[in-house]
């Protein structure tokens, strides 16, 4: 039952993902995409919602407020701190790789809060470690070496944010 | 050694290489074309194929789709068997020696979660959209080629994050993936082969003919009324379009599995 309920779900934003990169929206077309959207989710349902239980309005209101805030304010807030660096006469601003401990357990929340870090400008992924639960980021800018400094000044707010929607 | 004067030269042959490509793009036409100046043959395809007033029309939009399955449709079957065949000598070769002790990957060792998440996300838009790109082929550019080599991205990402044991468990394993080929190569022929069998007991047909033509009244049904709307299915070219995406997804997806395993093992026998 629960697992037929997830892929009516996830079969219905297959067919939505179908709709948008075929652009027709006649009647035919849209029950073509329930079927094709139910059959790839009949393959792929399982695997991607791990927790059925979890899905509620609050966790997607979370979702698209995380989503706004950091296309808005933290992408702005990061591009202006580069802009400076490449504008100043500083040539070498001493980047760094630090470790970053991370307290989240669901991959969703790990990767995202990983992608995160990697899509403001000035921070990068470059390698993480599941067992030991840290990433571990080329710094642009680094203020302290310091595992839980890094921590606070780069990861902190994404996964506070993220941690709303996915644990 | 680079002297002082390298990027003026550098400058000068960059500039003068672009003056001479612009003069010879504009004195041999290929800056300006336009329906008045196709050629003859082109000129035939364009104004023919999609028009359905025409006595050689195809009822497709898509003319190259058209051209494909339709003007040379037995042609892109032979197309289609070398491409089956090429399968089948990958088959052959790489699966008929030391399968038994063969521990397949998991991918844990050379990728993070970060991978296999994002791949997990991404692979079933990826079969979604090669899905439309097939059903489409006679009405935008596309057809089961396309879609089916699109469709082949999603195996190779999987592939490359979660190892070859991921696909097997999810019943992607040879024999099924070789079936699906043959299936979808044979029901081809048998849909091209359809117009024979009326040729044989009515009247003139051709070998993988898809609409009426002035001499034969032979067809696919190319636009079918349905109590939610009329659907174009362009008469067969709809049916090898699909045929033809399981094809080439099943095909490809075997060859690389097999390929992967093989890398898998590091050529221990």
């Amino acid at each position: 039952m629960r697992k037929a309920i997830s892929i009516i779900i996830y079969g219905l934003l297959m067919a939505i993902v179908y709709l948008v990169y075929t652009g027709v929206f006649s009647l035919v077309e849209i029950l073509l995409s329930i079927a094709i959207g139910l059959i790839i989710a009949y393959i792929f349902a399982g695997d991607i919602i791990t927790d059925l239980s979890k899905l509620s309005l609050s966790r997607i209101y979370h979702a698209v407020a995380y989503l706004i805030k950091y296309f808005t304010v933290i992408e702005a807030r990061a591009h202006w701190s580069v802009i400076k660096i490449i504008l100043s006469r500083n040539t070498n601003p001493k980047p760094a790789i630090v470790r970053v401990p991370f307290k989240a357990d669901n991959p969703y929340t790990i990767v995202f809060v990983a992608n995160s870090i990697t899509n403001t400008p000035g921070t990068v992924v470059v390698d993480m470690d599941e067992n030991k639960k840290a990433y571990y980021v080329h710094w642009l800018t680094p203020i302290s070496l310091n595992d839980d400094d890094a921590y606070r000044s780069i990861s902190l707010e994404f996964e506070k944010h993220l941690t709303k929607v996915f644990e | 050694m680079r002297s002082k004067s390298f990027p003026v030269i550098c400058l000068i042959t960059t500039i003068s290489i672009v003056l001479i490509l612009a003069v010879l793009l504009n004195l041999s036409g290929l800056t300006t074309y336009g329906v008045n100046e196709l050629t003859g043959l082109a000129k035939l395809f364009v104004l023919n194929i999609p028009d359905p007033t025409k006595p050689w029309s195809s009822h497709a939009f898509e003319i190259v789709t058209a051209i494909l399955w339709d003007q040379r449709g037995f042609d892109t079957y032979f197309e289609t068997s070398v491409l089956f065949l090429a399968i089948v000598a990958s088959v052959a070769l790489l699966s008929s020696y030391g399968r038994r002790h063969m521990p397949e990957s998991t991918g844990d060792e050379y990728t993070t979660m970060i991978v296999k998440v994002i791949t997990k996300l991404v692979v079933p838009i990826i079969a979604v959209v090669s899905a439309s790109i097939a059903i489409h082929g006679h009405l935008t550019p596309g057809g089961g080629f396309q879609g089916g080599s699109v469709f082949v991205v999603a195996p190779v990402l999987i592939l490359l994050a979660y190892g070859s044991r991921f696909l097997s468990s999810r019943g992607f394993n040879e024999v099924r993936l070789l079936a699906i080929r043959a299936l979808s190569v044979t029901l081809i022929f048998v849909v091209g082969l359809v117009p024979v069998l009326y040729f044989l007991t009515h009247g003139t047909a051709y070998l993988f003919q898809n609409t009426y033509k002035p001499d034969s009244a032979f067809t696919y049904p190319y636009l079918i009324p349905t109590p939610i709307g009329m659907i174009l299915t362009a008469g067969s070219i709809m049916i090898y379009n699909i045929l033809e995406f399981f094809a080439v997804a099943a095909g490809f997806t075997l060859a690389i599995l097999l390929l992967t395993r093989e890398f898998e093992r590091g050529g221990k026998k």
